[in-house]
């Protein structure tokens, strides 16, 4: 984003040392008396791939102008580097529309489309504009029948909120897990057990290299959503099973690596050992297990310390790296950050899931992604 | 029945200004084609100073910024950024 200090409108003060909006230039010739700088039709040429395109679905059009003023075009390409478009350009070169780019649908005009609006001939930019209205609040309606948060629920999460879960584990990531998972073993033509598979994500993603990936996942729920995204992608060697981290229903050496993201699995000492040993029966020797989870302190990321109310450094799972070293892990630490978008989204998707002082804490800081310090537990069984 | 909405509008309702009337009515055109109804709400700039004011935009849909120069400059831009930190729709004319 650029930073104009103290952007100035000559409108405003004449003798602004940073004039982003100045005088208009004048396209317009003799016009008439008392008319304003921009005045009348004006041909805008509009730039494919925008907003302001999907809108119009045409190259050229005519606007209404009454405007004195435009956008200072010393600030245009530092304005344009940082992410702002425009959109549309009259003939003397101009921006007559700016917009900023997709999630959001923010769009502003140097013309007065309303005045070219009539009954029965709505202006597309309006149209547009509603439109973009309509599927943002359709999106919180659907939201509106449940909580706005469920306080780090986990259960109820997995067990009514498959859906939500899902949207939450498809935010895009800074990097993957597997990259991190790869430096430590390959995955090309293995067979693979994910433990706590969730709705699939981490099944699909590590499907792309294996040989064959076998889901086990208790909640009936997210098993069901598992399935029918398999279905939907194609994906004929990827396959759901009824089962939990203790008891996973597979043979013995039945699988070459064993993995579990993120799989809410391990509350204490005792079910990471029972995880452990169904882990190291079902892997083959020589094979590999391996455990992603938030690094101790980094529960929900960043705000660890908003959601949980106390500082980093005096609150760690300490218990889980003591446990894992005792079972032969060795662990590797990674950063990635996830990307909401908007403040809305992470609100919707983060926030719903790490409660009301999350949600506070997006919005008063107007936070769009979460840094997130990850944790691998891994181990190789002796051949 | 007709799904509803709310688009609160950043300006200073003037019954005079040819372009504030025309806000107001191409905002019903647009929705009747849509089949839908638009409830707006002129939001007056020097009212949109305070923070809470602004914490207010939670209850609309989208937000516009009218013509013409706004009472309070400070209240307008406020008023923008809030809409964009909120990921509004948000159109400025």
């Amino acid at each position: 984003m650029a930073l104009i200090e103290d952007a100035g409108h000559t409108a405003i003060d004449p003798d602004t040392r940073t004039p982003l909006l100045v005088l208009a230039s004048c396209p317009v010739e003799n016009p008439p008396e008392g008319a304003t700088r921009l005045s009348g039709k004006l041909k805008v040429r509009i730039k494919p791939n925008t907003r302001a395109f999907e809108a119009y679905g045409t190259r050229s059009i005519a606007e209404s102008f009454n405007c004195n003023y435009e956008l200072n075009p010393e600030y245009r390409r530092p304005l344009e580097r940082s992410g702002l478009m425009v959109s549309g350009v009259s003939g003397d070169g101009g921006a007559r529309i700016i917009e900023l780019p997709p999630p959001s649908w923010h769009l502003a005009t140097g013309f007065l489309p309303q005045l070219s609006s009539e009954p029965g001939m709505p202006h597309p930019l309006i149209v547009a504009y509603l439109e973009a209205a309509l599927a943002l609040k359709k999106l919180k309606t659907k939201g509106a029948e449940r909580p706005e948060t469920l306080e780090n629920r986990w259960d109820i999460l997995y067990r009514d909120y498959p859906e939500a879960y899902e949207e939450f584990a498809s935010v895009p990531y800074s990097k993957s897990w597997l990259d991190a998972a790869r430096r430590i073993t390959g995955f090309r033509g293995k067979v693979v057990a994910d433990i706590g598979s969730g709705t699939g994500k981490s099944t699909f993603e590590v499907a792309r290299y294996p040989k064959q990936v076998i889901g086990i996942e208790p909640e009936d729920a997210m098993r069901k959503i598992a399935m029918e995204n398999a279905a939907e992608l194609g994906l004929s060697d990827v396959s759901f099973l009824e089962g939990r981290a203790e008891r996973i229903p597979l043979a013995d050496n039945a699988v070459d690596i064993t993995i579990a993201v993120t799989a809410a699995s391990f509350y204490n000492k005792e079910n990471v050992k029972s995880f452990s040993s169904e882990a190291e029966r079902i892997t083959r020797k020589g094979g590999h297990i391996l455990v992603l989870e938030s690094a101790p302190g980094w529960y929900g990321g960043e705000l660890a310390h908003v959601i949980l109310g106390k500082r980093r450094t005096t609150w760690t799972e300490t218990w889980k790296d003591r446990i894992f070293e005792e079972l032969g892990f060795k662990r590797r630490d990674f950063y990635l950050s996830s990307d909401y978008g908007t403040v809305e989204k992470a609100i919707r998707t983060y926030g719903f899931i790490f409660g009301k002082k999350a949600i506070d804490y997006l919005r008063a800081h107007g936070k769009t992604t979460i840094k997130w310090k990850a944790r691998i537990y891994y181990k190789q069984l002796s051949p | 029945m007709k799904e509803e909405l709310s688009i609160g509008i950043i300006g200073d309702f003037d019954p005079n200004k040819p372009s504030h009337i025309a806000t107001n009515e191409a905002l019903k055109h647009a929705a009747d084609h849509l089949s839908l109804r638009a409830k707006v709400t002129w939001l007056p700039t020097p009212s949109l100073v305070p923070l809470q004011a602004r914490m207010e935009f939670d209850r609309y849909d989208a937000i516009w910024a009218a013509p013409g120069d706004p009472e309070s400059s400070e209240g307008a831009i406020l008023g923008v950024k809030q809409a964009r930190l909120w990921g509004k729709p948000f159109l400025g004319t």
